[in-house]
């Protein structure tokens, strides 16, 4: 442990005293425990990488972690323009991350860049720059087996 | 020298030489078939899931539906030819450098058929793509968002293995959680990554940034224990061609997708009829595979 951190802890604040809290209210918490709460807290589970509140369907998102060195912020600032994306504003909130800057781009502008992508590669293909597999492989696929009910 | 036996064996000694010298990249990055088969078949079966109590009031129990899948990859047969007048081919440099440089380059041969496919994961269609059961949704692709689980079944949803982060610490650690938290058909978590035998592939750009994330003893300005150095056992670097910002978290206990080699290279030297020239050649077998479900792989491409 450094000096630093040791510092960090013995100047950490005093805990408050009782009674300076101020608690939220009896019917706060009972409207908390509703099942209108609890079906609201089930939607608003999010898996890590995802960026709060962005409706997704709407937007595809692009994240640089601002905890990142000042020179690679930079020039992820300058990739994500250049691929079209733009800077959301304000201070979005993104799971798992400290500090996050968003960038967004339309889903649909999305969708056709990559399928721009996808005629990229099978361009490159062609031309010999990749390898046949940057195609993908082929699958076949055998059918399901019906559910049934067994006593 | 003249294109004697000695000469021939000079070359094919530097050519072992130089395959064992360096194995391949994409070695380190999945799980390397070698069935000698015509086709190569992959099969999966979605069967499992969440299991139903049995007590003393139990009268039956629903049977779940059980769902197959075979990916087939085909072979890709490849050659390094030279063809050089024997005059010009008769210096121990040049035999053994032949040797050398045909291992090298059917070894990269391969390392880019690898990371060729990985690149295109982003793009291609998804083995298993379909609105039927044990399909994972129309016009999927392998690494994709809202890739679905029990599809028109009870207890269906989606889940995803595409990220859209610039590489950090932040940005893997999602990735791990992500595989953590990775259902399979029937919707069992399958709590992937944590056995240590993670691999990290990304471009040149971040290879500095993701050694240090990795390897490093302490995380984050805090200075905590880094937790990925346990969990990420290599860090692999290739110049991707479409994208160099891409990278990608493989599970190579699951290997969801890999290289089959059928035919493992060898060098023929071999002097051409009329005796003047010499013909090198370098040929194997072999093919970019994907399992029929991508259980294991997580991607990051900001498109």
């Amino acid at each position: 442990m450094s000096d630093d951190k040791r510092t960090e802890i013995t100047t950490a604040p005093e805990p408050q005293k009782a009674g300076v809290f101020k608690l939220p209210s009896k019917s706060q918490l009972r409207k908390g425990r509703s099942d209108a709460a609890k079906a609201q807290q089930a939607t608003a589970e999010v898996a890590a990488g995802t960026v709060i509140g962005l409706d997704t369907d709407q937007y595809t998102p692009a994240i640089i972690d601002l905890t990142l060195a000042p020179a690679r912020i930079e020039y992820y600032r300058r990739r994500y323009a250049q691929k079209g994306y733009a800077k959301v504003e304000g201070s979005p909130i993104v799971v798992g991350y400290t500090a996050a800057e968003v960038w967004v781009k339309l889903a649909e502008d999305h969708d056709a860049d990559r399928a721009a992508r996808r005629r990229q590669i099978e361009a490159a293909v062609i031309s010999g720059r990749m390898a046949k597999s940057a195609l993908g492989s082929r699958a076949h696929v055998e059918p399901a087996l019906p559910s049934h009910t067994v006593i | 020298m003249s294109l004697n036996l000695e000469a021939v064996s000079r070359v094919q000694r530097a050519f072992v030489a130089g395959l064992a010298e360096r194995t391949g990249d994409y070695a380190v990055c999945c799980q390397v078939l070698d069935a000698d088969s015509g086709e190569l078949q992959l099969g999966s079966l979605a069967a499992g899931g969440l299991a139903t109590e049995v007590n003393t009031s139990t009268t039956s129990v629903s049977a779940a539906n059980m769902a197959s899948k075979t990916a087939t990859i085909s072979k890709q047969a490849y050659v390094l030819k030279h063809t050089v007048p024997w005059a010009e081919f008769n210096s121990d440099f040049t035999l053994d450098q032949a040797g050398l440089k045909m291992a090298n380059a059917s070894q990269q041969n391969i390392n880019k058929q690898f990371f060729d496919g990985l690149e295109g994961l982003f793009s291609a269609a998804h083995p298993a793509a379909g609105t039927g059961i044990g399909e994972v949704g129309a016009a999927k692709t392998f690494i994709d968002t809202g890739l679905a689980y029990l599809q028109t079944e009870a207890g269906a949803g989606t889940q995803d293995n595409l990220l859209t982060s610039a590489f950090s610490e932040s940005a893997l650690d999602t990735a791990i959680q992500r595989l953590q938290n990775y259902k399979d058909q029937r919707g069992l978590p399958l709590n992937m990554g944590l056995n240590g035998n993670l691999c990290l592939v990304v471009g040149p750009k971040n290879r500095k940034s993701a050694g240090e994330v990795v390897g490093s003893m302490l995380s984050g300005a805090d200075m905590q224990t880094n937790t990925l150095r346990a969990l990420v056992a290599d860090v692999v670097s290739f110049p991707f061609t479409t994208d160099e910002d891409d990278w990608f978290l493989i599970d190579r206990t699951q290997s969801p997708c890999g290289i089959w080699i059928k035919e493992a290279p060898t060098l023929e030297i071999r002097p051409s009829d009329d005796g003047i020239f010499v013909n090198i050649v370098a040929k194997w077998v072999s093919a970019f595979y994907t399992r029929p479900y991508e259980y294991g792989i997580i991607g990051s491409n900001v498109g």
